[in-house]
């Protein structure tokens, strides 16, 4: 009995514990269903109304500003994908003068803040007439995050006996015919972790975009967002149903592959 | 691959002929073992190159092509050479000094909060609880959403008569303007800052804790340990190297995380929460001086790469290709 009570206490104290770190969030969604007035003492009678969404929805630039931030993230997980698998495959499978110091320089790009790139990024921009290009910036973005990929990946290739690879070789398989269908398929799990990742790190972006994007049509969500909150400070209703619709993205996806994340993150846990 | 007289038996796509290579050429199981053995410079290239391309393009060009630059002064399109002029330009601005000390104020006081409040959630829920579950990704939020919308959620909590004044109103009667007061900008972005990842050290460490064998800490227990010695002398010697390795990613990620002050402060009041990051990105962008952002870009380079380094040079060997 007395077991019982401990145990339903420890739950109750997760609750809780976890009902107070997310307030600022659940505040977030709370408010934005207030209507206009945000203001309004918090306990008052609560009528939720989407009315804030409506207004996102059809007066501003969000809906578009929304799909500028999914060609953007799209870009960078279709580029870093193939060549992510590629490079992990490479540093897993094939022995070459040179590959730790390779390799050592893909460690190099996962600690390469972007706050110190942002101006040289800038530069060649404007050398390339790239600005405004949401193509170019998703390969950025997939330029800093490919290291947390290539880690991940190559870490599963590690983890496959080599004699899978001599046994498919042994029955003619090239080496391209090997890692298409006979590796791919068993490293699916780590590549699909990888795209995840890439999609919600990207989606978190504000730095790059709000220096690489000029024009308010192609900003995308998380500029967007600023901007209208410099403009509009006092329409916190719609700032923060706007806050709301841009998380929603990056939160589905990130709950749905947590349990991967550790892995990419520390990249020698073996899996 | 191309001319490796083995493997390039079967062309991608061909159905598969048992053993047609190992007839042909005689098969190198050791060479195989060693990785292929033979043309592996053009194999490299194939399947490294394509990644190396893109960090060349992004990174590596963009990088040096700024060294270069910071040692010119650029007016009206015309750019010439200055030598060190940039950079002895912010080391005599003044600003230099009170934007690192800011840098190191935000990281230490983030860091502190994140790493204490993660080892204590870590340490919390690193027990069977049913609802743990269910309430993992309410934990995790923080961590999920975008800069910009966690540095909206606090500016609305620490704005006139919000969330954070009716909680103090018992003993504040008018709140602070939190984020436009001087004293109180830096600690209130780090309270927010301390929110926001907080939940990666709390995957790192509750990852950490769960290998951890029990019978470890049984053993201690029946030696009569108390719970601050089994944490100070088994649970976080036993966890040192991710401690270490959370510990390197997070001073960097955190020492060069932007979004976090400059969304909710823009570096103000006056420039009382302007870190090195926000210094380059004000200075590019609202003073429009380029060339001193780039010099100040390639200082915060070196300061990173300098920090970085024995985490880099560790890591290498615990990844060892």
């Amino acid at each position: 009995m007395l077991f019982r009570v401990k145990r339903m206490a420890w739950n109750v104290a997760a609750l809780m514990i976890c009902l107070v770190l997310a307030i600022p969030f659940i505040w977030t969604v709370l408010e934005s269903l207030h209507g206009a007035d945000v203001f309004a003492p918090a306990f008052s009678v609560f009528r939720p109304t989407l009315s804030n969404y409506t207004f996102v929805f059809f007066h501003t630039q969000l809906p578009r500003q929304f799909l500028n931030s999914l060609i953007a993230c799209g870009t960078a997980m279709i580029v870093s994908i193939p060549v992510t698998a590629m490079a992990a495959y490479g540093y897993s499978r094939i022995r070459f003068r040179g590959k730790r110091l390779l390799f050592f320089g893909v460690l190099v790009t996962q600690i390469l803040p972007a706050t110190a790139l942002v101006i040289p990024l800038y530069k060649v921009w404007s050398l390339g007439h790239l600005f405004n290009n949401l193509v170019a910036l998703g390969v950025a973005y997939a330029a800093f995050n490919m290291a947390l990929g290539i880690l991940l990946v190559k870490n599963f290739f590690d983890n496959l006996p080599m004699s899978l690879d001599e046994a498919a070789t042994l029955d003619g398989c090239s080496r391209r015919q090997v890692f298409w269908y006979v590796l791919r398929p068993l490293v699916t799990p780590a590549i699909a972790a990888t795209a995840v990742f890439v999609f919600v790190n990207a989606w978190q972006d504000y730095l790059l975009a709000s220096s690489l994007i000029t024009n308010t049509g192609d900003f995308t969500a998380n500029v967007g967002l600023y901007a209208f909150k410099g403009a509009n400070t006092t329409n916190w209703g719609a700032i923060l149903a706007t806050s709301v619709l841009v998380s929603l993205p990056s939160v589905l996806m990130f709950t749905a592959a947590q349990r991967y994340f550790v892995r990419v993150v520390s990249g020698g846990v073996k899996g | 691959m191309p001319g490796d007289p083995v493997l390039e038996t079967a062309r991608p796509g061909a159905p598969l002929r048992r053993g047609a290579g190992l007839v042909r050429a005689g098969f190198p199981l050791g060479a195989l073992r060693r990785g292929f053995g033979g043309h592996n410079i053009a194999a490299a290239a194939l399947w490294i190159g394509p990644s190396y391309v893109i960090f060349i393009l992004i990174m590596a060009f963009p990088i040096v092509w700024n060294i270069v630059e910071s040692f010119f002064a650029s007016s009206y399109g015309k750019s010439s050479f200055v030598g060190l002029a940039n950079f002895r330009q912010i080391v005599d601005s003044g600003q230099f000094g009170s934007a690192f000390l800011l840098t190191l104020y935000w990281t230490a006081g983030v860091f502190i909060g994140q790493f204490v409040l993660g080892l204590l959630l870590a340490l919390f829920f690193n027990r069977r609880l049913w609802i743990s579950r269910f309430i993992k990704p309410l934990i995790l939020i923080p961590w999920a959403i975008p800069g910009i919308v966690s540095s909206t959620a606090w500016t609305f909590l620490y704005s006139q008569g919000g969330l954070v004044d009716q909680i103090l109103s018992p003993f504040l009667k008018t709140g602070p303007a939190w984020l436009a007061e001087p004293s109180l900008v830096m600690p209130a972005v780090i309270v927010a800052g301390t929110w926001k990842g907080a939940p990666f050290y709390f995957l790192m460490f509750l990852a950490g804790l769960q290998t951890i064998p029990a019978e470890m800490i049984e053993a201690a227990k029946l030696d009569g340990a108390n719970r601050w010695q089994i944490l100070t002398h088994i649970e976080l010697p036993f966890l040192r190297n991710l401690i270490g390795l959370t510990s390197a990613l997070g001073l960097i990620w955190t020492a060069n995380y932007f979004d976090g002050i400059y969304l909710m402060t823009g570096g103000g009041p006056a420039n009382d929460s302007t870190t090195l990051p926000i210094w380059i990105y004000n200075t590019a962008f609202s003073n429009f001086d380029l060339s001193e952002a780039s010099a100040m870009s390639v200082i915060l380079l070196l300061l990173v790469l300098l920090i970085a380094l024995p985490y880099l040079v560790g890591r290498r060997g615990e990844d060892a290709v």
